[in-house]
């Protein structure tokens, strides 16, 4: 055995948006780092991630989590890391140096690093009521897994357990694939997930019921219907016909590797459950780091962070960089961290731009941002400089109007479909809209479409004027539609696949 | 227009269009089922329209597809003769038996 185990510095366990990063810090470092991961392909769950990322342009914000993911993926390449795919690891034996023993198809290898960074993630947690175990009833990583890589249809008609953001990004993304959702249930009072993936799912018509339950599903050999219930009203459960029903009811951070080493393990409910003790630095084993899920259920942005903490720290463990160069890379990290993680409060209020700013002759850009949320493509997006946001980045977007040149940049460029541009002509007696569209089919110039108002209301048929649709822009299109000063503040968006 | 031919999303307006990879053809008790290269055994079944991919052995109830990521072991059907086999992470190839574990029962199974 002795002669096949390869050694290395770092041994970084996950090659998720944390593992990639640690391994792109260490390596920076001058240490040799091997990146491991189970699966066949680097990346973490961004690899099934294809809506665009929140944060800011250090954390790929605007990018789709599958362009993210082969991009750090090269990054750490290109810095030196080696990657053991395909292989997990059940096994650590001894911290001097730690040996890992790696289960692959021709058996098992080992290899010994001198320090190691868990990265591993987190799993899905599962809900149970009557039925659950139907087939039908999966998590939302499944649906993604299914409809993002494997282009199968797992259902015609899905509801959705779980107003987190992950809840509703896969809504949205389930009628990206042409699926429809029925609704978004969750028992807690308010949508837990951000302000602007809601309102995707309102622009589609899509129900957010919070305040709901799902007490069950029906089916023999599969889902035929859920119910569920209102917990406010002492009225009978709804069935609503569904032919699956997918769970996004949180996550658990993955820590059985400390718990082998014998780290010892905290309770964060608001991490997920239990982390390792002592953050990064996971206490009282010399060597051993964690950071990304595995250390707290976060956003990707924050697991990046923490990755590129932990090969800072690993660094240091190794003798690679001094004291002094420890804190000069961290302090800007720590800061970092500390604005990433603000908590993101519920938007309460019915949330309705003022329309007396509307009027004639004038070009307005409408955001609809009204939770603090670290985001800012459309402040760095855009050429004027007529959108600010600056520091914390969880400041709400400022809009110069004056300075805007209606370029439609920050239309096409924010996460959240949020930035919208209206124009009126001098007389004031036409109007024009326009709205971020992901959807298919395509629309063009001269077609006639359903325009939507925010809640999903059906307002009228209007006339496509334009459609931008930049390679920048990454598969999003700028569409302009063409209506009477009354209604054009009110659209959102239109109706899918009602065009031509 | 419809962005599905069969349970495949041949349309999609990130992904862009399907490419159809090489067919490959599985066998799934003993019934042959047209797949592609690339496929998982489970999602190339759930393609097929077979979202229960087994029963289980003491209460007959039925298992599909859970986590999709080899975590759950919902999916685990006889492969080529072995047993246990997670077909959410396990990709086809041509030729392959994919079985249901009840299949493979013998009387008394259920006895325990």
């Amino acid at each position: 055995m002795g002669d096949r185990t390869a050694k290395v510095d770092v041994a970084i366990v996950g090659a998720g948006p944390a593992g990639l990063w640690a391994g792109i810090s260490a390596s920076g470092a001058g240490a040799v780092v091997s990146v491991i991961d189970e699966n066949l392909r680097p990346g973490g769950q961004l690899v099934k991630q294809i809506h665009k990322f929140f944060g800011s342009a250090q954390h790929h914000a605007g990018q789709r989590g599958m362009a993210i993911a082969s991009g750090l993926y090269h990054q750490a390449e290109a810095a030196g890391c080696r990657f053991s795919l395909n292989r997990r690891v059940y096994g650590v034996y001894g911290r001097g140096p730690f040996r890992l023993a790696m289960a692959t198809e021709g058996g098992t290898e080992y290899l010994d690093a001198r320090s190691l960074i868990l990265a591993t993630g987190a799993s899905e947690n599962a809900l149970a009521f009557p039925g659950w175990t139907l087939p039908g009833v999966m998590t939302a990583g499944a649906i993604q897994t299914l409809v993002n890589l494997q282009r199968v249809v797992p259902g015609h008609r899905v509801l959705m357990i779980g107003a987190g953001n992950v809840g509703l990004i896969v809504s949205y993304q389930l009628l990206l694939a042409g699926i429809s959702v029925a609704a978004v249930v969750d028992s807690k009072p308010d949508v837990g997930g951000y302000w602007v993936h809601a309102a995707k799912l309102a622009k589609a018509g899509v129900p957010l019921l919070t305040g709901h339950t799902i007490l069950g599903v029906r089916g023999e050999e599969r889902v035929r219907s859920a119910l569920v219930k209102d917990l406010r009203s002492p009225r009978q459960p709804v069935e609503i016909a569904v032919d699956t029903v997918c769970l996004a009811v949180g996550m658990t951070p993955s820590v059985r590797l400390v718990s082998l080493l014998g780290g010892h393990l905290v309770f964060e409910g608001g991490k997920g459950g239990f982390v390792p003790a002592g953050g990064e630095t996971v206490s009282g084993i010399p060597g051993l780091f964690a950071a990304g899920d595995a250390s707290g259920v976060a956003e990707a942005s924050i697991a990046m962070e923490e990755g590129k903490m932990a090969g800072i720290c690993a660094s240091r463990y190794l003798g690679l960089i001094s004291e002094k160069e420890e804190q000069e890379k961290s302090r800007g990290i720590r800061e970092t961290l500390a604005e990433l993680r603000q908590p993101v409060r519920p938007v309460r209020e019915e949330f309705s731009p003022s329309l007396s700013l509307f009027s004639s002759p004038v070009r307005r850009v409408i955001m609809e941002c009204p939770q603090e949320i670290p985001c800012n493509p459309c402040e760095k997006n855009c050429p004027r400089g007529a959108i600010k946001i600056g520091r914390p980045i969880t400041n709400r977007p400022q809009v110069d109007h004056a300075l805007c040149s209606g370029c439609g940049n920050c239309v096409a460029v924010c996460p959240g479909m949020a930035c919208y541009l209206l124009e009126y002509d001098r007389g004031g007696e036409k109007a024009k809209l326009s709205f971020a569209y992901e959807g298919w089919p395509l629309v063009h110039r001269g077609d006639w479409v359903m325009a939507v108002a925010g809640d999903g209301r059906k307002l009228g048929r209007v006339q496509v004027e334009k459609v931008k649709s930049l390679k920048a822009y990454s598969a999003t299109s700028v569409v302009t539609v063409a209506a009477g000063p009354e209604l054009a503040p009110y659209i959102r968006g239109m109706a899918r696949g009602e065009n031509g | 227009m419809l962005q599905h031919e069969g349970n495949r999303i041949v349309h999609h307006p990130i992904l862009g269009e399907w490419k159809p990879r090489a067919g490959v053809t599985i066998f799934y008790n003993g019934r042959p089922i047209l797949a592609q290269e690339g496929d998982t055994i489970a999602a190339a079944l759930l393609a097929a329209g077979i979202s229960v991919l087994r029963y289980t052995k003491k209460r007959r109830e039925p298992r599909g597809i859970f986590c999709a990521i080899g975590q759950c072991s919902d999916c685990i059907m006889t492969v080529n003769g072995e047993p246990n086999v997670r077909t959410c992470i396990t990709p086809v190839e041509n030729g392959m038996k994919v079985c249901s574990e009840e299949s493979q029962w013998k009387a008394g199974d259920d006895q325990f």
